[in-house]
């Protein structure tokens, strides 16, 4: 772990990361205060609102509910999206500079399935474990695609590094010619993030699933991890689909802040059009379709890697 | 003592308390979670060793499996009490006896086998040159063999399915939609 | 004290309702829907993340007392208020902001309040109070039923699910008071994981004084309208949900010319590929024995509220009695949908009647 930033970026790397996930949170409630008929300025402090509102809840307890698994669980979300981001390159260097970036990018979304489902189980409450476990059989659907879209970008550029494959963009954005893998990749992001259609974890239909006996602080960071792990997982697609801190005139950090913060909002957006995927739908569409159509993506971005030397 | 020996010995309780801790919790996510302690902590004392993609790997697949392994739970355990006494052992003296004669057996292994002294210095890719070390010339033997272990796996669980086929899609196979108690998504 | 009072305005500028409705009071559940889309406030998805407990009309003995344990579950700062008239509505909401702005928040010990125990009817009515002496005494069967009780709340007990494993059966009330669900309706679900195996619906009796008013053509369409508006909430399709709810909106103000409208957005939604796939495999077998389909009920839920503003007769109600035999071997978010769009032909007549299954 040599090169990396010195630590004193991580406050401002933390705040950044709050900034964009208000942001979006702001987008997304807008559009809800004008689909309210409201104006769409009223939208936009929602979130800061809501953290208001969250900070003075009290938090609550269940009958034998598992506190140490339910709060640990509930706590480590906003780390887990800080810890990735750690690993994304601002410009030259990232954070934790790690040759193998790509390989603890992965290991953190992973983490993000225990994490879900330790809150769905920890509040002893039927919605929340049934909450738990439509999560994870979604995950089992959306994490080997999302693996081996992961592995595009690797081929092409023939190292695990992000800020090896983000260097290697210069001039092709992969997002140009690996589409399949890209998507598959933004597909998995709203999965570990519970965001909508990937969110029966955590719908309406179930009373707010994971989310129902939450309140307060505890309420407070899971709302905001989820959102923190959108962020998180689209400030990860910059190096490895959209060229890294790559643009004319502003320095590399604002490149990849701009780029996070766009296709954080492409993916809120076009979440919001579709419905809750259910899980049984998922699981099949996950192992039967799409998997084979990333392998398949896999074979051609191989192949012009050899051809190309 | 530098940092790294304190780290590793840090790592190594950790990964055998937990381990213990397994058979004393009170409720079967516990149980499971603290077998995932103990993997990571594993996992992070081979980051030590210097093997950082094998590290970050095992901490990656022992995560998943033990996210998993909260499905099996629910599945074949049925009675799955939280925060309850349970008993999580079977054949308690014999595996005590085994446990304590593997855990000194290897123990006097690692301890009192004479190894050898380092001769120059680690590789530049200790990934490869472990790969290297322990596939040799079989290496490509060894990748395909990982989508045959899948193939395999995925066969497998297909011939024991109590459903075949024919129950799916009648006697002539052209029963469209599959006559299934929980059909997918896709429409097979 | 500036910043504390910063946060609780910009906290109670933004509440968070939980309506409990009582049978009969629709036109003021959604007078108070409206009222709340103006202010910037927003219903309650459940118990926890609300604020403000709204009861609107007359509730029923029952009722009131699901309402008071409801009352019990929520995290302080909360308030509540009772809407009885639409026209006390402005008042009761700004009497509620003030309330939460003005509570301060309580930094004592926790307020440990003894929630809900699943089955506290079913247990003998010494173990409801919880003393230790008393573990062991009186117990049916004779061992010691305390410590296979944590909290006082049994074991499940385990049963064969529809695959052969053996499964904890879970039992779960769901409603009255529930987002997107039936007044005065409750659902008691036996489940095998999600899967419901077994249910009971009960209608709790209304108020002795609510007159049983019948609903006329614009009430009905609004009806239909709310529980399309609903059926698009639970799918998680908010924007659709608004504009079904804005149309249920326009005829609660007796406006008939929306006729056209309602064909056009369902016509809209049914052509939607996503919410068709989504929906795909959600079929319930009637009675009759025929297979319905969720996006079918849902595109008749429009259709009807066209015939209803056209002035004709409404198709018969099939009553809560028959339920329980609709939700069999449905999964839980799934028995949310049909409920929800099922809330039309539910609601017999708002005097309501006890039905067991």
């Amino acid at each position: 772990m040599t090169d990396s930033l010195s630590l004193i970026f991580v406050a401002p790397v933390v705040a950044a990361l709050a900034l964009v996930a208000l942001s979006v949170a702001g987008v997304s409630a807008a559009l809800e205060a004008r689909d309210a008929g409201r104006p769409i300025s009223s939208g936009m402090t929602i979130p800061l609102r809501e953290t208001a509102r969250l900070l003075r809840q009290r938090p609550r307890r269940t009958v034998s509910a598992d506190r140490l698994l339910w709060r640990s669980a509930s706590t480590a979300v906003i780390p887990l999206a800080v810890l990735i981001v750690a690993f994304v390159p601002l410009g030259a260097h990232a954070l934790v500079d790690h040759p193998l970036g790509v390989v603890w990018v992965n290991a953190l979304d992973v983490v993000a399935w225990a994490v879900m489902w330790l809150i769905g189980w920890g509040a002893n409450s039927v919605t929340g474990l049934v909450g738990g476990y439509r999560f994870l059989a979604l995950a089992v659907g959306y994490e080997l695609p999302l693996m081996f879209a992961l592995t595009a970008p690797v081929i092409a550029a023939g190292s695990l590094d992000l800020a090896q494959i983000a260097a290697t963009q210069d001039g092709l954005w992969f997002v140009v010619w690996m589409p399949v893998a890209f998507a598959t990749y933004c597909w998995g992001v709203l999965g570990f993030s519970l965001r909508p259609p990937m969110d029966p974890g955590a719908a309406t239909d179930l009373g707010g699933g994971i989310l129902s006996e939450l309140a307060g602080v505890d309420r407070l960071l899971v709302l905001g991890g989820r959102y923190a792990l959108l962020v998180a997982g689209s400030a990860a697609a910059v190096p490895l689909f959209l060229g890294g801190g790559a643009g004319p005139t502003l320095p590399a950090w604002a490149w990849v802040l701009a780029k996070t913060l766009l296709l954080s909002l492409l993916l809120v957006l076009a979440g919001r059009r579709l419905p809750t995927l259910r899980p049984d739908k998922v699981l099949e569409l996950g192992w039967v379709v799409v998997l084979p159509l990333v392998v398949a993506q896999d074979l051609v971005v191989a192949t012009i890697a050899v051809a190309t030397g | 003592m530098t940092s790294t020996d304190v780290a590793f010995w840090l790592c190594a309780s950790v990964s055998v308390v937990a381990g213990a801790l397994v058979f004393y919790v009170d409720s079967m996510a516990r149980a499971t979670y603290a077998l995932a302690v103990s993997f990571v902590a594993v996992g992070v004392a081979l980051l030590l060793m210097g093997q950082a993609y094998m590290g970050v790997i095992v901490i990656l697949m022992m995560v998943m499996e033990m996210a998993v392994m909260a499905v099996y739970m629910v599945m074949f355990m049925g009675m799955n009490p939280a925060l309850m006494p349970m008993s999580m052992v079977h054949s308690h003296r014999s595996s005590v006896a085994a446990a304590i004669g593997t855990f000194v057996l290897l123990g006097a292994g690692a301890v009192l086998v004479p190894w050898p002294t380092r001769r120059g210095a680690p590789p530049a890719d200790v990934t490869a040159a472990l790969g290297e070390a322990i596939m040799e010339s079989h290496m490509i033997v060894m990748i395909t063999m990982g989508a045959v272990m899948v193939a395999t796996i995925v066969a497998g669980v297909a011939l024991s399915s109590h459903r075949t086929r024919y129950d799916r899609l009648g006697d002539d196979l052209d029963r469209r939609p599959a006559d299934d108690p929980q059909p997918g998504g896709v429409g097979r | 004290m500036g910043l504390i009072e910063v946060l609780s305005r910009a906290a109670s500028s933004r509440a968070h309702v939980l309506i409990a409705e009582a049978p009969g009071a629709f036109r003021e559940r959604v007078a108070l829907e409206r009222a709340l889309d103006r202010r910037g406030w927003c219903t309650a998805e459940s118990v926890a993340d609300a604020d403000v407990l709204a009861v609107v009309g007359e509730p029923g003995e029952a009722l009131a007392d699901v309402v008071e344990h409801v009352w019990g579950q929520m995290s302080e700062p909360r308030t509540r208020f009772h809407l009885r008239d639409e026209a006390q509505m402005d008042a009761l909401l700004s009497g509620a902001e003030e309330q939460l702005c003005g509570t301060t928040r309580r930094i004592a010990e926790p307020d440990l309040r003894r929630g809900f125990t699943p089955s506290a009817d079913d247990m003998p009515h010494e173990m409801s109070g919880g003393d230790g002496d008393h573990q062991g005494h009186d117990m049916a069967g004779g061992h010691d039923h305390s410590a296979m009780m944590p909290d006082g709340i049994p074991l499940a007990e385990g049963a064969e699910d529809r695959d052969g494993l053996e499964m904890d059966e879970l039992h779960l009330p769901l409603g009255p008071v529930l987002a997107h669900w039936p007044a005065g309706l409750v659902l008691r679900v036996t489940l095998h994981g999600d899967v419901v195996v077994d249910a009971e619906v009960e209608q709790l009796a209304v108020h002795a004084g609510t007159p049983a008013a019948a609903d006329d053509m614009t009430t009905r369409a609004a009806r239909l309208l709310d529980a399309a508006g609903a059926v698009l909430t639970l799918a998680g399709l908010p924007s659709e949900s608004a504009r079904a709810r804005r149309l249920r909106d326009r005829c609660i103000d007796r406006d008939v010319t929306i006729g056209r409208d309602v064909i056009t957005l369902g016509e809209r939604i049914a052509r939607r590929r996503s919410l068709r796939w989504v929906l795909g495999g959600l079929t319930v077998t009637g009675s009759h024995g025929g297979v319905e389909r969720l996006q079918d009920r849902l595109a008749a839920l429009f259709e009807q509220a066209r015939a209803a503003l056209d002035g004709e007769e409404p198709s018969p109600a099939i009553g809560p009695a028959a339920l329980p035999e609709l939700v069999r071997g449905q999964e839980l978010a799934a028995v949310r949908l049909w409920v929800a769009a099922m809330m039309p032909a539910l609601a017999v007549d708002d005097r309501g009647s006890v039905a067991h299954d």
